[in-house]
């Protein structure tokens, strides 16, 4: 062992750990979201597993995002306040990217939670906002690149790509197919039928 | 009879809230405990790479270690030029043998202005011997 005490360092790689966690449970929960979206899941059965895992990844990336700000708070070299890591650009550590990360993170709490209030708000509207859910990944990997301690390793990276490739592929396939769909008066109808099944669910 | 009336309840009942979320926690329960298990392993697997030197916020990269393992040659080419100037006025007036001379001159390289040297001590060569003089011419007279 040559290198310094990771004991000295606990709050930060616990930090930077749930940052990690983070980053997949969020791209596993668009993955699924998408999916549902696209309409891919064809058994009903599967779809009810599917909708339980998109929201338990959400509330699992949602308490990893809470984690990873509030662990940083310890660190002795950046030593962030609560507002630091609340609101947007003011860390000094890098502050475009942290703040591209805080505006992920609250975007992640408004969108995610959203869905419980949905009869509230209106499904139209809630349906609306929860398609921008997509920005909250993007914002998170622009964050992770830009600020994460480890986005050169080749690990983390890894991660990036192998759950950043469907995303966009399924993303693409769902805004190109959008308009050819509402073009032959089919309007949305997948999205419909997988929030139907979200619905019955619930 | 009380388990038959429980029986009944339940299955003649709609079924409730509480047992639909159950049931959803249930299948997020693997979920949780896959992405605790996930934060466990990555903070292991970073305080392992962090003792083992390979942190690469507080590691200093391979780039910079490959150089200071390299040896620098430092070549360093000092030319220097000493001028003695012998005075034999100077020497013959004070006969101390020490006369004042100019420091040594370089082109990068700062000297004292002035150094007291010892010069060497003029002394007048010591004039050849006399040739000898030729052996007298013998000639043998009969």
């Amino acid at each position: 062992m040559t290198g310094p005490n990771p004991l000295d360092y606990g709050w930060w790689l616990a930090s930077r750990s749930a940052g990690v966690v983070s980053l997949t449970a969020v791209s596993i929960s668009v993955i699924i979201g998408l999916l549902m979206a696209n309409g891919l899941p064809r058994k009903r059965g599967a779809k009810a597993k599917l909708l339980s895992l998109h929201e338990s990844t959400a509330l699992a990336g949602l308490v990893a995002i809470a984690v990873h700000g509030l662990t940083l708070m310890g660190d002795t070299f950046m030593h962030p306040s609560l507002s630091n890591i609340a609101v947007p650009f003011t860390l000094a550590y890098r502050p475009g990217f942290t703040g591209l990360g805080i505006i992920a993170g609250w975007l992640a709490v408004f969108l995610g939670l959203s869905f419980y209030a949905r009869k509230t708000i209106g499904v139209k509207l809630w349906r609306k906002m929860h398609r921008a859910t997509v920005l909250v990944w993007g914002l998170g990997v622009i964050h992770t690149l830009g600020a994460g301690t480890d986005a050169s390793a080749p690990w983390l990276r890894a991660i990036m790509v192998v759950t950043g490739v469907p995303i966009v592929y399924l993303f693409l396939r769902r805004v190109l197919a959008e308009p050819a769909g509402r073009r032959s008066g089919q309007q949305a109808a997948r999205p419909q039928v997988a929030m139907a099944a979200g619905d019955a669910q619930r | 009879m009380r388990a038959a009336a429980m029986t009944d309840r339940q299955a003649g009942a709609p079924r409730r809230p509480t047992a639909k979320r159950t049931s959803r926690g249930r299948r997020a329960l693997p979920v949780y405990v896959t992405l605790a298990t996930l934060f466990v392993g990555m903070f292991g697997f970073l305080s392992l790479r962090m003792a083992q030197g390979q942190d690469p916020a507080l590691s200093p990269p391979k780039i910079a270690q490959v150089a200071a393992v390299r040896p620098v040659i430092v070549r360093r080419v000092i030319i220097t030029r000493r001028i003695t100037v012998i005075k034999p006025a100077a020497i013959a007036a004070s006969g101390s043998g020490t006369a004042v001379v100019s420091a040594p001159a370089s082109s990068n390289y700062s000297a004292p202005a002035q150094q007291q040297v010892s010069a060497p001590v003029y002394t007048p060569a010591p004039a050849p011997a006399p040739a000898p003089a030729p052996a007298p011419v013998a000639t043998k007279t009969s």
